[in-house]
């Protein structure tokens, strides 16, 4: 069976080698270092991912990518990893109806167990 | 990510749990300080202070701690973080909640002119030995304080040591100095296994009685990985020739005589595969296989020490003279 393929969209070089090296044996792994790329290839591809994606990025940050995607009808599961949370964004992110919020300091079997879970439930 | 360093860095010395730092990229002096931090993203890193650092480190689900000892001319964001990161994906790929990679960084530059850089990062290698000792004090402190305080449970992580090119000789002098000034000419059994990768020290270094001999006492295992043709090693050996020494390298060699280092001790050739994996300088060759496939496949060395953490010991081909080739 083929495996789910998921993109990572992240500003941080670091964060996205070792979170890709990690997850290429049980996800179909694409990364991408900001938002408006990450929209760019959404439309394009044929497939349809798991997103994970980091909130603070320069240019469009997560939560605006989140919107756009959302005003574009597409409920496309999007799981929030992020190194810095704060109390508004994930208010935000759950009106959005964003699929599931984490913080990078999660353990990689929990991280893998929840985007498990989420593509079950799509 | 976790990290520890005596790189200088902007504002004070004095320990403020929480404070955004930042390095003093301009300045390359060892700091006698040392500061306990974690990594939040890009240029972002926030001092942690070592009491939490080691109650974050026992507190966590992992089983094993894995120090990373950076080589010559490495700059954290472009070169140390990507390469612990490297590490890091490919335990948790392999196992998760195995091995938590710490990075120890260390003063060096990237200056213009590779012989320059090489002595300029020699020396900082050497002065961060004290700095580093302090550290090493830090984690006998966090593995005996049961001892002094029956309260607290010992934390049982093991702890190993990962030592590349020039870290190799921050490894040594570190021990050296541990053990000269704050444990009366002796080192205690601090790791489980210690990687000594492409050493950049003389491949006389482990023998009994000289200054790495204080390596293999620290650790139950003491694996050298070693290629000829290395060719940043070449490079070494040319800039070493200044001060008159032209011994060889252990990282090209192995140990010049496996009958005068201790028993602990293994050859690992690397031969076959450095230069595939690193091609053309067979330097970097501890990661993944880089031979142009998508998916990087880790490579034979990572295999190697994987096994070693997980088993606690060295597999070789030839157990009597403890040598093995990865091919």
């Amino acid at each position: 069976m083929d495996k789910p393929a998921v993109l990572i969209i992240d500003d941080d070089p670091v964060y996205l080698e070792s979170i890709s090296l990690a997850l290429d044996d049980h996800f179909l792994v694409r990364t991408v270092s900001n938002a408006l790329d990450a929209h760019k290839i959404m439309n394009s591809a044929d497939t349809s991912f798991l997103i994970l994606l980091d909130l603070q990025m320069p240019g469009m940050t997560g939560v605006e990518f989140i919107e756009r995607v959302r005003r574009e009808n597409n409920n496309v599961p999007i799981l929030v990893v992020t190194g810095k949370s704060n109390q508004g964004w994930a208010r935000r992110c759950a009106e959005l109806g964003v699929q599931g919020y984490m913080d990078k300091l999660v353990g990689i079997e929990e991280l893998i167990s929840e985007m498990k879970k989420l593509l079950i439930r799509r | 990510m976790l990290f520890i360093t005596n790189r200088a860095i902007n504002g004070g010395i004095g320990l403020e749990v929480g404070r955004k730092i930042s390095f003093d990229m301009s300045n390359n002096l060892s700091s006698q300080s040392v500061y306990f931090c974690r990594r939040n993203g890009k240029d972002d890193y926030a001092e942690v202070g070592s009491l939490n650092f080691m109650a974050e480190l026992k507190k966590s689900n992992v089983e094993q701690i894995l120090i990373y000892i950076h080589g010559f001319s490495n700059l954290p964001e472009p070169d140390i973080f990507p390469r612990a990161a490297a590490l890091q994906g490919l335990f948790d790929k392999k196992q998760a909640n195995l091995v938590l990679v710490v990075p120890l960084i260390w003063p060096c530059d990237d200056d213009p002119g590779i012989i320059k850089d090489y002595w300029d990062d020699q020396k900082s290698a050497d002065a961060s030995a004290f700095a580093f000792a302090r550290v090493l004090e830090k984690f006998m402190a966090w593995r005996t304080k049961a001892e002094v305080d029956d309260k607290e449970a010992p934390c049982l992580k093991r702890i190993n040591i990962l030592a590349h090119s020039m870290g190799n000789r921050v490894l040594r002098q570190t021990l050296e100095a541990w053990a000269s000034y704050d444990r009366g000419g002796e080192v205690p059994l601090l790791f489980r296994n210690t990687f000594l990768v492409a050493a950049d020290i003389v491949n006389e270094s482990l023998e009994r009685g000289k200054t790495g001999d204080y390596i293999c006492q620290s650790s139950r295992n003491v694996s050298v990985y070693f290629a000829s043709d290395d060719l940043a090693l070449r490079s070494s050996k040319v800039s070493n020739l200044k001060n008159k020494v032209a011994s060889r390298r252990l990282g090209h060699t192995g140990p010049e005589n496996m009958e005068l280092v201790p028993n602990n001790v293994y050859a690992v050739d690397c031969d076959d595969i450095n230069t595939k994996y690193d091609y053309p300088k067979g330097h970097s060759y501890f990661l993944y296989d880089e031979r142009g496939e998508k998916k990087k496949k880790t490579g034979l060395v990572f295999e190697h020490i994987l096994d070693s953490i997980k088993s606690g010991r060295v597999s070789v081909d030839d157990p009597l003279r403890r040598v093995h080739v990865l091919k």
